[in-house]
């Protein structure tokens, strides 16, 4: 009789609420262990795999040895898609890719933790770099930091303008 | 500078041992803390990564080939050897691919060491050790890429160069033997009556050396040895007269849009060549396009050239900096590969059936000989931009000359080339 109600009782789990909710206490426990800026560190090491990871998994299914510049703006915002995040293309010109995003993959769990974006910086900037050469991903505002929406700028080219950006740089691994 | 060069360069600034190791454990580079660490030279040849490590050959390979796959950080504990033979618990921290493999070049794997127990304080550390090696390689990488550019068209500046000097010396010579061609031809003639067989076949002859003096004219015309009668000139002007022959030229189906600058100044050039400019290229422009049809797009424009625009021009003429006026001929047609935009201007090069591959030569020669430069802009299946570049003439009040006319639209002169021979150039070339 408990055992049936247990089971019937709603609770709000399911594995990828478990998933969210998992990555934001172990970005809450680094923070609060290593700081801010280290578990912004390990974030990106991370999201730097990720994005190696997702890069070949296009690369490989669209059956090309490397993405064209209309190709990436693309990929960036369907592996969004993909894993509901709501990205759309504010502004495209040859050296910047702007987007927006009205919804974060990690939902209300991201509010607060900014380290988490970490993730899309490194997944977008190893992408961009490694089929483009270089880039630098600007987060100018993130639903993490309390915006309504995000806006991310990926510069494609060095530049003063680039230079003078808050941002990460990412660089082609290969030569 | 070699690769390893190239590895050392940066390599030698961080603290920890970084290793340069090929796909099947042979060393190549190590850094000055790697170095010190296991005792090793800059640029070890006999040493295995296996004497470094405490670890199964198939294991070392197996980390290898997933570094080497993966391109990015690959932790992995493996126990490290130091120089003094005892073990210390280090793990790798850092695997990469550095350069792929070649037909001549292994694939080489980039290491670096950072020891367990450090504290965990190296994240944010490592991100920008980790940004700073890449950004050191992509510069590295685009510097050879610049450096590779340049050479390029060195070369292909260097052999342009040395058809021009052959193609002038041929014509020369060339024309020297047809003026004794021609010049017995008219004395033959003037001894037969002109209704004999031998009156015709001596009309032939003359006939085929005239044929021969134009290809001699248009191999001279590429050399830059031609003549040239410049006048100060505006280009719309030019550009505009010839619309009317352009469009005959181009036929149906393709579209001439003129796009001219009100405020061009003037240039001094010779009309009669730089209308065969504007022809030859427009011409080209509508076979690129076919017969599925487009539009050409003939613009006019100022241009300030510096240093690094010089660097985007296809033919070296020691621009000088300064301001020159643009002419850019524009056509939605096929393009060209690499192949083809490289051997462009080379003489007797055609992709066309028939056609002699002289008609860019001139083209070439033409701006050369007005001290001008030539850009192509071209992508396969998306169409051609040709621009010349001429240099702005300066104030012809102001210039320094010292038989300067007196209006600008009267000045009227000639360019010979210096030859001992000239005027027996000049009788065999119409």
């Amino acid at each position: 009789m408990t055992q049936h109600a247990i089971t019937d009782v709603e609770i709000p789990l399911e594995r990828d609420q478990f998933m969210r909710s998992l990555i934001s206490h172990l970005a809450a426990t680094l923070e609060d262990v290593i700081g801010v800026g280290d578990a912004t560190g390990f974030i990106s090491l991370v999201g730097r795999r990720m994005g190696d990871e997702i890069n070949r998994d296009y690369c490989r299914a669209l059956a090309l040895s490397q993405l064209s510049r209309p190709d990436v703006t693309q990929v960036l915002i369907d592996l969004k898609r993909r894993i509901k995040g709501d990205f759309y293309v504010i502004e495209e010109t040859d050296d910047t890719i702007v987007l927006g995003n009205r919804a974060c993959p990690f939902g209300t769990f991201v509010t607060g933790r900014e380290t988490l974006c970490m993730m899309t910086s490194n997944v977008f900037g190893v992408i961009a770099a490694e089929n483009l050469g270089y880039a630098k991903v600007v987060l100018e505002e993130t639903i993490a930091r309390g915006a309504s929406n995000c806006r991310v700028v990926i510069h494609l080219r060095p530049s003063n303008e680039a230079e003078a950006a808050n941002g990460r740089e990412y660089f082609k691994s290969r030569a | 500078m070699t690769l390893y060069d190239q590895f050392h360069h940066f390599a030698n600034l961080l603290p920890e041992p970084i290793i340069l190791v090929c796909i099947d454990g042979k060393l190549r580079a190590a850094n000055r803390a790697a170095q010190q660490q296991f005792h090793l030279p800059a640029n070890p040849t006999h040493q295995q990564l296996n004497d470094l490590v405490d670890e199964s050959a198939e294991r070392i390979t197996t980390f290898l080939h997933q570094s080497a796959r993966t391109r990015s950080m690959t932790p992995g504990a493996l126990r490290l050897r130091t120089a003094d033979q005892s073990h210390t618990s280090r793990s790798f921290v850092e695997g990469g691919l550095w350069y792929p493999a070649t037909y001549d070049s292994p694939a080489l794997v980039i290491i670096r060491w950072r020891s367990r127990d450090e504290p965990l304080k190296t994240f944010a550390d490592l991100n920008e050790k980790l940004t700073s090696l890449s950004r050191q390689m992509f510069l590295r990488e685009r510097a050879n890429e610049q450096q590779r550019r340049m050479d390029e068209r060195l070369r292909h500046v260097q052999k342009l160069e040395s058809l021009a000097v052959l193609a002038g010396g041929v014509a020369h010579d060339f024309n020297n033997l047809l003026t004794s061609i021609l010049g017995y031809a008219e004395l033959a003639l003037l001894d037969l009556h002109p209704t004999s067989a031998p009156y015709e076949s001596v009309m032939q002859i003359r006939l085929s050396a005239l044929r021969a003096a134009e290809l001699a004219r248009q191999m001279l015309t590429f050399s830059g040895r031609g003549r040239l009668e410049l006048q100060l000139l505006n280009l719309n002007e030019l550009s505009s007269e010839l619309t009317y022959l352009l469009r005959v030229a181009i036929g149906n189906g393709i579209t001439l849009q003129l796009n001219l600058d009100p405020d061009l100044p003037l240039v001094e050039i010779d009309p009669a060549l730089i209308r065969q400019v504007i022809m030859n290229l427009v011409v080209n422009a509508a076979e690129a396009i076919g017969e599925r049809g487009g539009t050409i797009t003939l613009t006019t424009r100022m241009e300030q050239i510096d240093s690094a625009t010089e660097q985007d021009l296809l033919i070296d003429n020691d621009l000088t900096a300064g301001l020159y006026v643009a002419l850019a001929i524009t056509d939605t047609g096929s393009g060209m590969n690499d192949d083809v935009r490289m051997r462009l201007f080379e003489p007797f090069f055609s992709t066309k059936f028939v056609g002699r591959g002289l008609g860019l030569a001139a083209v070439l020669g033409i701006v050369r000989g007005h001290h001008g430069g030539i850009r192509i802009e071209t992508e396969v299946g998306h169409g051609t931009t040709v621009t010349i570049l001429l240099p702005v003439t300066p104030d012809p009040v102001t210039r320094d000359r010292p038989a300067a006319p007196s209006s600008a639209t009267q000045a009227n002169h000639t360019i010979m080339p210096l030859s001992a021979d000239h005027e027996t150039q000049n009788t065999a070339v119409p």
